[in-house]
């Protein structure tokens, strides 16, 4: 399979998961601000300013790294930031026994709760962010017959 | 190879997208119909935090539901009489923060230490059960919990309430 193609859908399936995990945090602020607060890591201070800014951060990387050729690499970098920084606070809680709403992709009553299987979805995430990070590493090194040139 | 298609370095465009972002979302908040939520809001103060900071331990709805069918804990209502009359959670006892040492004498009169309790109040928003659960555990009794929802939660998930007219 061409590795343009494979980078190409990495790019659109990490936009789509930002697109869906920013759209219900943008309509609940108060509910994400709730999730926010569950997890026990920011000061009060930084709470509400978390839960209204994150989602529109999330919405604008994943359209970045969907359409913008200028931008992708940014955006990439930011959701791979983003997702490790998420993993760890979910492990911190897992480990200190917390059982929270994830607030991963939506807010408020009837949530997904923690566990290592999110966290284990972030890595994998995080490994297609890394990918079109390093997009034209990677497309340097593929040869036309699609094998790897070092 | 440097793209010069490309604004700035990596990091720039990186910070370029958070700014944007954030700003973005200070800006909806801002003009939001009902005014956004505020950007400052003591949620340490909340109930749930203060408990945990106390070492209360909290019990979620399905706790309380079970402790209803089996007896396995004590509930404890802390409002005012009138609010207990008007309808409580099946089973519970009354023991209105408002003149608890009367109540506690009658209260430690059929309790243990050992017992397991769960103290409540109106819903989240309300603190008299933790300061009962507090004062309980000053009393001497040693499993005291907190159902932070209270009547609130339970009547949100359509569960009845004992002695309601």
């Amino acid at each position: 399979m061409n590795m343009r193609f494979i980078l190409i859908a990495c790019r659109v399936l990490l936009g789509v998961v930002f697109i869906i995990a920013s759209a219900h945090k943008i309509l609940f602020p108060g509910d994400f601000a709730e999730a926010v607060f569950q997890y026990r890591i920011l000061p009060d201070a930084l709470i509400n300013v978390t839960a209204i800014t994150l989602p529109w951060i999330e919405l604008v990387v994943a359209l970045a790294i969907m359409f913008s050729a200028r931008f992708k690499d940014g955006a990439a970098l930011v959701i791979l930031l983003m997702l490790a920084v998420f993993a760890a606070a979910m492990s911190f809680n897992l480990l200190r026994g917390l059982e929270i709403a994830c607030g991963c992709f939506s807010v408020g009553d009837d949530v997904e709760i923690i566990g290592w299987g999110n966290v284990l979805r972030n890595v994998g995430y995080m490994f297609l962010a890394s990918a079109v990070l390093a997009e034209d590493w990677i497309l340097q090194r593929v040869g036309k017959d699609g094998g790897w040139r070092f | 190879m440097k793209d010069s298609r490309k604004p700035g370095n990596l990091w720039t465009r990186a910070l370029f997208l958070v700014i944007a972002g954030g700003l973005t979302g200070l800006l909806v908040n801002a003009l939001r119909p009902a005014g956004g939520i505020e950007l400052f809001y003591p949620w340490s103060m909340r109930v749930e935090a203060r408990a945990m900071a106390e070492d209360i331990p909290i019990v979620s709805l399905e706790q309380v539901r079970e402790a209803t069918e089996t007896g396995s804990h004590m509930l404890i209502d802390a409002r005012i009489d009138t609010e207990y009359q008007s309808g409580t959670i099946p089973g519970s006892l009354s023991a209105p923060l408002s003149r608890i040492d009367e109540v506690f004498l009658e209260l430690a009169m059929f309790v243990i230490p050992e017992d397991q309790l769960i103290t409540f109040c109106s819903g989240p928003d309300c603190d008299e059960a933790l300061m009962l659960a507090l004062y309980l555990r000053d009393q001497g009794m040693e499993n005291v919990s907190l159902f932070v929802g209270g009547i609130e939660e339970w009547l949100a998930a359509d569960l009845p309430l004992e002695g309601a007219p």
